[in-house]
C-alpha cells in the first residue's frame, strides 16, 4: 500500500477509525436492503425462496463494497 | 427430580421486570417514576460539578477547578482534537456534557440506593443518539450543502458507473440508518445486560445465603457473593469505555459531517 | 421430542432462536479476535508496514463479522 516505509499519518488513522466500524455496518445494510427487496419480491410472486437468495446477494454485493472501499 | 432442580426450586431469575416501575408521585397527569428522578439527579450532579469547578476560573486552579480542568482536558485532547481538529473547543459545549451524562448515569448502576443504570432505558440513549445524528444532519448540509454530503457518503469513487446503482442504496442505508441506530443501541445494550447480570447474581446470593438456606445451597450463595463483587467492578469499567466509545463516535460523525473524506 | 417436531414445522419456541444465536457468535467472537490480536502482534514487529497490516486485517474481520451478521439474520429466514 502507499503508505508502508513510515508509521502513519492522521489522517490514515481516522480513515482506519472510520473502515472498522463501517465494514459490519456496511454489509448489514447490504443484506437488510436486498433482504427487504427479496421479501419484497417473495410476497409479490409467491416464491418463498427468494428472500434467502437475495440476503446472501446482499451479502455477496455488501462484501465487494467492503473490499473495493477499505481494501486497496 | 433431579439435584438442580430440588436446590433451586423456589428461585426466581430476574427478568424484563427489573426495568418496570411504578410512579413515585404524579405531577399532574405525568408519572414520575425512578429513572426520571435519577435523570434528574445526573443532570444536577453534571451541572453542579462544572458550575463549581469553572464559575470563577483562576489563572492557577484552586479545589474543584482542578478537577475540572482534568476532566475538559481529557475530553478536548483524546476525544475532541483527534477528529475535529482546530474547532475542537467550540464543540465541547456539545461532547462534554454528553461524556459526563452518560458516563453519571453509568455510574447510578452501582451507587447504593439509586442502583439503576438510567442509560438501560432505551430512551435515553436514543434522545442523545437522535441529537448527534442531527447535528451531523445539519452541520453536513451546512458546510458540504445537501447534495455533496449523499454524494461523499454514498459514493465512493472510482468505480464502473453501472455498480453505483447497487452501491448507493447499501452506503445510504449503512452511513444514514444504521449509525445512529448503533450508536444507541450499542450504549443501551451494554448498561442492560450489565444491569440484569448483576441483579441475577446479586438474588442469587440473597435467595441462597438469605431466603433458603440449605447446605448444599450455601457453596452456590457465596459464588454469588463474589461473582455480584466481580461483576460489579467489571461494569465500573464497562461503563467508563461506553461513555469513552460514544463520544468518540459523536465526535466522528460530526466530522464526518464537517469534513469529506475525499 | 416435541421440540423437534416444532423444529420441523418452522414453528420454533422463539427462545430457542436466542440460545442459536447466542452459540452462532462464539465462532466469529473468536475469529475476530484472533484476527485483531495477530494484526496488533504484526505492526508490533514492523510498524513500517502498518498500512498494508492495517488493509488485510479491515478484509480479515469484515469477512469474519460477515458470519456473525448471518447469524443475526438467520431466524428472519427460517419463519418464512
Amino acid at each position: 500500500m502507499t503508505g508502508n516505509g513510515r508509521l502513519p499519518t492522521e489522517s490514515e488513522d481516522r480513515e482506519f477509525a472510520n473502515a472498522v466500524s463501517a465494514a459490519p455496518a456496511t454489509i448489514l445494510a447490504g443484506m437488510l436492503v436486498f433482504g427487504g427487496v427479496g421479501w419484497l419480491l417473495a410476497r409479490w410472486l409467491d416464491i418463498q425462496a427468494l428472500l434467502p437468495i437475495f440476503l446472501v446477494l446482499g451479502l455477496v454485493f455488501a462484501g465487494y463494497l467492503v473490499y473495493v472501499r477499505y481494501g486497496r | 427430580m433431579s439435584a438442580p432442580h430440588i436446590l433451586a426450586k423456589d428461585f426466581e431469575a430476574p427478568g424484563l421486570g427489573l426495568f418496570e416501575w411504578k410512579p413515585l408521585f404524579h405531577i399532574g397527569p405525568f408519572a414520575v417514576a425512578k429513572p426520571i428522578v435519577l435523570v434528574l439527579l445526573v443532570m444536577i450532579i453534571v451541572i453542579g460539578f462544572f458550575w463549581a469547578a469553572f464559575s470563577k476560573p483562576q489563572l492557577v486552579p484552586r479545589g474543584w477547578q482542578n478537577v475540572g480542568e482534568v476532566a475538559y482536558m481529557f475530553v478536548r485532547d483524546e476525544i475532541g482534537r483527534p477528529f475535529l481538529g482546530k474547532d475542537a473547543e467550540s464543540w465541547m459545549r456539545l461532547l462534554i456534557p454528553v461524556f459526563f451524562f452518560v458516563w453519571i448515569g453509568n455510574l447510578m448502576s452501582v451507587v447504593p440506593v439509586a442502583q439503576f443504570p438510567v442509560n438501560s432505558r432505551i430512551a435515553f440513549p436514543l434522545v442523545l443518539a437522535v441529537l448527534i445524528y442531527l447535528t451531523f444532519w445539519v452541520v453536513g448540509v451546512k458546510s458540504q450543502g445537501l447534495f455533496g454530503l449523499l454524494k461523499n457518503a454514498t459514493m465512493p469513487p472510482d468505480l464502473p458507473w453501472a455498480l453505483y446503482i447497487i452501491v448507493i442504496p447499501i452506503e445510504f442505508v449503512s452511513t444514514f440508518f444504521i449509525r445512529p441506530f448503533t450508536h444507541a443501541v450499542r450504549l443501551f445494550a451494554n448498561m442492560f445486560a450489565g444491569h440484569i447480570l448483576i441483579a441475577l447474581f446479586a438474588t442469587v446470593a440473597f435467595h441462597f445465603l438469605w431466603e433458603k438456606v440449605t447446605p448444599l445451597g450455601f457453596g452456590v450463595g457465596v459464588l454469588g457473593v463474589v461473582l455480584t463483587i466481580v461483576m460489579t467492578a467489571f461494569e465500573l469499567f464497562i461503563q467508563a469505555v461506553q461513555a469513552y466509545v460514544f463520544t468518540l463516535l459523536a465526535a466522528f460523525y460530526i466530522s464526518a459531517g464537517l469534513y469529506s473524506d475525499h | 421430542m416435541s421440540i423437534l417436531a416444532a423444529a420441523f414445522d418452522g414453528n420454533i419456541n422463539p427462545g430457542l432462536k436466542s440460545i442459536g444465536y447466542g452459540l452462532s457468535a462464539i465462532g466469529p467472537g473468536i475469529g475476530v479476535g484472533i484476527v485483531f490480536g495477530q494484526g496488533v502482534n504484526a505492526i508490533a514487529r514492523q510498524p513500517e508496514l502498518t498500512s498494508t497490516i492495517r488493509t488485510n486485517m479491515l478484509l480479515g474481520f469484515a469477512f469474519s463479522e460477515a458470519l456473525a451478521l448471518i447469524g443475526l439474520v438467520a431466524p428472519f429466514i427460517y419463519t418464512s
